[in-house]
């Protein structure tokens, strides 16, 4: 699905640094999975979600989003960016068909998706709120509405939760989960493909709770360790509590301070 | 609407309270400047000279607006184009442009054309510089979050650049209008014998203070209604706030 090949980047602009952001990178990312990439700050693990959403281009190497390099505003990739990226000039449903109209399509063809999109995430009613209306939480399930209403195949998320208060956040890690499980039947009346998600976080309960796969940066931007979680079907079973979880989490955190070197 | 009682009753308390004070008559009571400029609306004295004002000025603003408008989000958003741009406006807007007024009635007349360039001259500098700025400071998560849902450059300019520019635009034309009515009284003033800054001039050199009163009264209640319309039509475009 995602397959790096040698991919460095380095900001150029800034000749001072003869570090680059992410040194060479080779890798193949699973498709269908939920990755998580997780990091100390300033590590390059935003970088790294610019250049899989085309908005920068690596300086060397290849990246390629199934089998093709990404472009910025490709069909199949949702993005939420860190803030959401939600427009506050616009009402929830302006924001949620935004990618629709810009890409044409037409309104009554996607009235009956958009509608079952609010449904889905419990924002019925809020059609004609402004975001700066709605809670962070609401904002939050909005700005995922937005990226899987194009009927995305990978979904891109820069630490969408990391604003918001315990609660609120577990419950859109569960809803999250739902929304992913649900995709591959329908969601929203969407249909479609399997959906591979990549998630930026700082929290390793977090990428423990969410994952499939969790990719460790370190401050040097390298991607050097690769946990494969098992049993992830068990753990989400069990919830936050079972020992599976913790134990997870545990042996998590000392890969992570081994490999990063300190707390996340 | 209600809002506004309450300060204009404490303004026309106090201009009653000077007026009774000083006992001059070059400063007549709020009511006596009231009936006067009641009764020149009525003779038809007033309309015409106010309405020639106030159409000089909205075709200033128009015309100082349109061009500032695409010039300062070129700059805004365009370092190339404000390298170009931004020196030749540093350069010019220090100039006191009051006095140029005497070269542009030379160059372009004393009809109306000369008068509505100069009110547009002076305006056109505080919309650049202002709708510059808000340009350049727009966040840039905008352009990615838009540029990730497949939208070029015509789709920022229509969901990024000119909604975002809406309050800064209006919080500009307020400002401006009061400049650009300030400028159009003193052109006004210039080879003319039309426009409510004509009318309050004559009637000040005539010794008749109510009917100058009555000429700054209705100009003040003018420009109070066009504030108001442009509150209004903030409230409309920009409800997100």
């Amino acid at each position: 699905m995602i397959e790096f090949r040698d991919l460095s980047f380095s900001y150029q602009s800034d000749s001072s640094q003869t570090d680059p952001v992410i040194p060479s990178f080779s890798g193949n990312w699973e498709k269908g999975k939920i990755h998580s990439l997780i990091g100390p700050s300033g590590c390059g693990k935003s970088t790294l979600l610019y250049l899989m959403a085309g908005l920068i281009r690596p300086t060397n190497g290849e990246l390629l989003i199934c089998d093709e390099q990404p472009v910025a505003g490709r069909k199949k990739t949702g993005v939420i960016l860190q803030n959401h990226g939600l427009f506050p000039w616009k009402t929830a449903w302006e924001n949620l068909t935004l990618g629709l109209n810009i890409r044409g399509e037409k309104k009554s063809a996607t009235a009956v998706r958009v509608s079952g999109i609010l449904k889905e995430l419990g924002l019925e009613g809020k059609e004609k709120s402004y975001p700066r209306d709605m809670s962070g939480g609401e904002r939050q399930r909005l700005a995922i509405g937005r990226a899987l209403v194009l009927k995305p195949d990978l979904l891109l998320l820069d630490e969408p939760f990391s604003a918001l208060d315990a609660m609120t956040r577990e419950r859109l890690q569960d809803s999250l989960l739902t929304l992913k499980e649900h995709r591959s039947c329908s969601i929203g009346g969407t249909g479609g493909e399997e959906l591979t998600i990549v998630l930026v976080t700082h929290s390793i309960e977090e990428a423990v709770f969410l994952s499939d796969r969790i990719h460790i940066m370190d401050e040097k931007g390298r991607i050097s360790s690769l946990e494969n979680l098992t049993g992830s079907s068990d753990r989400r079973a069990g919830g936050r509590l079972s020992p599976e979880y913790f134990d997870t989490c545990v042996r998590l955190r000392r890969k992570f301070e081994q490999v990063a070197g300190g707390g996340a | 609407m209600k809002k506004m009682i309450p300060p204009m009753a404490v303004l026309t308390l106090i201009w009653w309270i000077l007026s009774f004070t000083l006992n001059k008559p070059f400063l007549p009571g709020p009511l006596e400047v009231f009936v006067v400029m009641v009764t020149r609306f009525r003779e038809g004295v007033l309309p015409p000279h106010l309405g020639i004002s106030l159409v000089r000025v909205l075709a200033a603003l128009v015309f100082s607006f349109i061009p500032a408008l695409i010039l300062g989000i070129l700059a805004g958003r365009n370092p190339l184009a404000d390298r170009l741009m931004s020196p030749a406006v540093y350069l010019l807007f220090p100039i006191p442009k009051v006095a140029l007024l005497p070269i542009i009635l030379l160059f372009m007349g004393l009809g109306d054309g000369s008068k509505i360039f100069f009110v547009a001259l002076i305006v056109f500098f505080q919309f650049y510089l202002n709708i510059r700025d808000e340009a350049a400071g727009i966040s840039r998560q905008y352009f990615d979050s838009l540029t990730t849902l497949g939208g070029g450059k015509l789709d920022e300019l229509r969901h990024i650049v000119l909604p975002a520019l809406m309050p800064r635009i209006f919080s500009s034309l307020r400002m401006t209008l009061g400049t650009a009515i300030a400028v159009l009284f003193l052109a006004e003033t210039f080879a003319t014998r039309t426009g409510i800054g004509w009318f309050i001039m004559d009637a000040w050199s005539r010794i008749a203070y109510a009917d100058m009163y009555a000429g700054i009264l209705s100009l003040s209640l003018a420009g109070l209604v066009l504030f108001l319309i442009l509150d209004l039509f903030e409230g409309r475009v920009c409800r997100w706030k």
